[in-house]
């Protein structure tokens, strides 16, 4: 410590709990279920994860195939954030208007490309992840 | 009544190795001292900085600043509504004068990015989204779809970092721009400044998203900004007119440009846009755009062009938008 200027480190962690609203509420415990659905409103077609706009809307059921629309690797300052073999992408669930962030399991990144056809993956009971499905490469026959 | 840009100050580095603090007094004095007034002169102050870097000193860098015994705002996290807020109080006759003082400590960014707490804890968080890996895929959607190249990306950035060296003091900027930095501007009834610049218009949008499909581009969020400015959009876009972005990556400053393009205010390439160096070159936190207004102000006094639009992109995407009309005084 400078005895002209004193600087002092200190650790700060906080913690938020937050609410899912409406919405995202049914969405996540539809998730949980291993169900995908999107919200279907008139202005903005079918949102996967769901958007209000205020006005009325129904579920429909989406997925679980999705297609790339792109994808990134973590890069030098973002580390640990993503487990290796996974990739950050955005994906265009089948029968969505809206784009998903979602992590994509593939052992060979280079090999992606836009238009990838890909399947949701829910997380098992006994896996600790997110509630949202992860994606892998659907196999072509 | 209009507000006029009288004067402002700043100053950007690596790491303030004593402190914010001490770069705070001497920012203010000196945009002070550009506009010719003192600190008794000034009746309103605004400061905006960073609500995951910073937010818990404004209390007392507020009244560093000059805060003590004035009207007193502070705004978190962008530069461009703490503008437009300071130039709303002296059109509504809440104020004559209005000292902006922001400031960033983004060199800690090098190590952990905090900026992720801004995204949907649900959606965005859990699969691991940092602004880092979001700017490194809208870069590659932009790619894919023809809208941008690396190449275009790649010059844009090397030309912004040249003008931000130009600005840096001491040694050179952080991975990716990230450094300190502390950047004061100040208000007057336009009626009151015969040589400043006047800010003719203003507005403001934040999106988290693009609500339609889900994507983030700058260039939809500045457009929709720049509706809400009240006076006619010109018949024609400014041919001569200069355009100056401030947005915490290129990728999304080149959108802001191509968003204020598309919107029909000015006619200009990315290849004559941001004089300024932008904010994405050296990013002191969502204060930064003050910086580049300030940038802006002082090569108004001596260079044409003498109006055009200048855009704060604040948020880790850029999506806090607020948009300036600027016209030299007496243009």
């Amino acid at each position: 410590m400078s005895s002209r200027n004193p600087v002092l480190d200190q650790s700060w962690q906080p913690s938020f709990r937050h609410s899912a609203g409406r919405l995202g509420s049914h969405f996540i415990r539809a998730c949980r279920s291993g169900r995908l659905l999107g919200w279907k409103t008139q202005r903005l077609g079918v949102t996967v994860p769901p958007v209000e706009t205020g006005e009325p809307g129904e579920w429909v059921e989406v997925g679980p195939g999705a297609t790339l629309v792109e994808y990134a690797t973590a890069r030098e300052l973002a580390p640990g954030g993503i487990e290796p073999g996974k990739v950050f992408a955005a994906v265009k669930l089948d029968g969505a208007d809206s784009l998903l962030y979602a992590l994509v399991t593939c052992a060979n990144p280079a090999s992606l490309r836009p238009g990838t056809r890909l399947k949701a993956r829910f997380a098992s009971d006994s896996d600790a992840g997110p509630f949202l499905p992860s994606f892998e490469l659907l196999a072509v026959a | 009544m209009k507000a006029a840009i009288a004067g402002g100050a700043y100053r950007i580095e690596r790491q303030f190795a004593a402190g914010m603090e001490p770069v705070i007094r001497q920012i203010v004095r000196a945009a002070l001292e550009t506009s010719r007034l003192s600190l008794a002169d000034i009746e309103m102050v605004v400061t905006v900085a960073s609500d995951t870097l910073d937010g818990m000193m404004v209390p007392v860098r507020a009244e560093l600043a000059g805060a003590l015994g004035k009207n007193y705002l502070n705004v978190p996290s962008s530069a461009g509504h703490a503008l437009s807020a300071a130039a709303a109080a002296i059109e509504a006759g809440d104020a004559k004068s209005v000292l902006v003082v922001g400031w960033g400590a983004a060199s800690k960014l090098a190590h952990a990015d905090g900026r992720a707490n801004q995204f949907d804890p649900f959606y965005m968080r859990p699969v691991g989204a940092t602004p880092e890996l979001i700017a490194a895929l809208q870069e590659r959607v932009l790619a894919s779809s023809g809208v941008l190249t690396e190449d275009d990306i790649a010059s844009f950035e090397a030309r912004m970092a040249n003008i931000a060296r130009e600005d840096a003091q001491g040694d050179a900027l952080g991975a990716h721009g990230f450094c300190d930095g502390v950047a004061a501007i100040v208000l007057r009834r336009a009626a009151d400044e015969t040589s400043g610049a006047i800010i003719a218009d203003h507005a403001t949008a934040s999106r988290s998203h693009n609500p339609l499909d889900g994507s983030f581009d700058p260039a939809g969020w500045v457009r929709e900004a720049l509706t809400g400015f009240a006076s006619a959009r010109p018949k024609k876009p400014l041919s001569q007119g200069f355009i100056e972005v401030s947005g915490p990556t290129s990728w999304a400053e080149l959108r802001g440009i191509a968003g204020a393009v598309e919107a029909g205010y000015v006619d200009c390439s990315a290849a004559s846009a941001n004089s300024t160096g932008g904010g994405a070159a050296a990013w002191f936190g969502p204060a930064t755009g003050i910086r580049a207004l300030a940038r802006l102000h002082g090569r108004m006094d001596r260079t044409t062009p003498d109006r055009g639009l200048f855009v704060d992109l604040a948020g880790p995407l850029g999506q806090h938008v607020t948009g300036m009309l600027i016209e030299r005084s007496g243009a």
